[in-house]
């Protein structure tokens, strides 16, 4: 009688000591899942310094490092920033800004994730400055700049832009004409970087529309309207 | 064109140009440290159809500009793009993929070892965490808990 012994599982073939030189060539998003893994995977990325890099963990790196070049998380690019019910919920609620503000990642809230607590850059940065139509707001840590510091930047940004316009706080049936899916936001873009301070400006997809919104500054001191085109799938 | 000859783990004879063999830094020291040599280098951890096909890709890349010293932080980072040839050669069963990438970390020829893990890469490339498991019999030792957390803090990147 003829019996098929079917193989022993093999054990993974990836020796642990090249995983590091394999994942360091993944992109960014593709990195995210492979946390899920195992743990042996888990440790590799939450330990391996290029790879923090990549996934936006690494701590700023020394105070005496020239650094002047900063890759911005491309999470920004997939952050829906729900205006609008930003300020809805702000003159109803008193909480923590944290808790206040609506931005969301692909429909899935964003408070406490992950993703919130990675870095702005990398190289993490502590001190960025955000502009927006001639206002601008200073974020700085000394543990590094995250994501989640940085929308709040700019949500306060906004509503300084927003109240300096009204001349009071914005009562909540005045909440700026905002639609997301109008004036999408698609991420921030670095305008200067020092290795003290890196400068960001956030983009929109019809930054027209935004000025006019939310900044008394007039039309023709904007130059022109950028065209704002993003793949998340690029290698980014 | 001095040859010289390689012995693989399973007794297996290989001729192979010295230029060619020479993409291997663990033979191009060896060679450099005895001189001559007529009797064929020993090559323990290597059978022969792998040896054979690591050999294969130095002859490829035999005319290939000798790799930068230090260049391995920016060109390679962000790359998964392998060169057609390349591609190509790497269509062998995981079992040999991974054969072969340890000899080429064996014999250190590091810009195959680079085709190798940008292969594997690719394989992990845009999959999920389950898929990645499957691909690789990796097995989950989270605790269902520990998962759980995890993929809370993960999930905006899923779609």
């Amino acid at each position: 009688m003829t019996q098929f012994i079917g193989p022993a599982l093999p054990p993974c073939p990836i020796p642990p000591y090249l995983l590091p030189d394999i994942l360091q060539n993944l992109p960014h998003l593709s990195l995210i899942p492979c946390r899920l893994v195992c743990r042996h995977w888990k440790h590799t990325l939450d330990s391996t310094l290029p790879l923090r890099h990549r996934l936006f963990t690494a701590p700023p790196p020394p105070r005496s490092s020239s650094t002047s070049t900063y890759d911005l998380n491309p999470v920004f690019r997939t952050i829906d920033y729900h205006l609008h019910a930003h300020l809805a919920a702000r003159s109803h609620h008193t909480g923590p800004l944290k808790h206040r503000i609506a931005f969301r990642l692909n429909n899935h809230s964003f408070h406490d994730s992950y993703v919130a607590d990675t870095f702005a850059t990398a190289p993490a940065a502590r001190r960025v400055k955000v502009t927006l139509c001639g206002g601008s707001c200073v974020v700085e840590r000394e543990h590094g700049v995250t994501v989640w510091d940085l929308m709040a930047a700019l949500d306060e940004l906004v509503k300084e832009r927003h109240e300096r316009q009204d001349g009071v706080q914005a009562p909540a049936a005045r909440q700026l004409e905002w639609d997301c899916t109008q004036f999408p936001f698609a991420g921030f873009r670095v305008v200067a970087a020092t290795s003290d301070e890196v400068h960001v400006k956030p983009e929109f997809l019809n930054l027209w529309e935004v000025t006019r919104c939310i900044s008394r500054v007039p039309m023709e001191a904007i130059t022109a309207p950028p065209v704002i085109t993003f793949d998340v799938e690029h290698d980014l | 064109m001095s040859e010289i000859k390689l012995l693989s783990s399973d007794q297996a004879t290989i001729t192979v140009q010295k230029e060619v063999a020479e993409r291997s830094i663990l033979i191009k020291n060896m060679l450099e440290d005895v001189g001559e040599v007529t009797e064929a280098i020993p090559i323990p951890n290597v059978n022969e159809s792998v040896l054979k096909k690591v050999i294969e890709w130095c002859e490829h890349h035999k005319g290939d500009p000798p790799a930068q010293a230090d260049d391995d932080s920016d060109s390679r980072k962000k790359s998964t793009d392998i060169d057609e040839w390349d591609q190509k050669f790497m269509q062998v069963d995981q079992e040999m993929l991974f054969e072969i990438i340890l000899a080429a970390n064996y014999l250190d020829i590091k810009p195959l070892l680079d085709v190798g893990c940008k292969t594997v890469a690719n394989m992990i490339k845009g999959k999920s965490p389950d898929e990645i498991r499957k691909t690789f019999n990796i097995q989950n030792d989270f605790t269902p808990e520990e998962e759980e957390q995890i993929r809370r803090e993960n999930e905006w990147a899923e779609e």
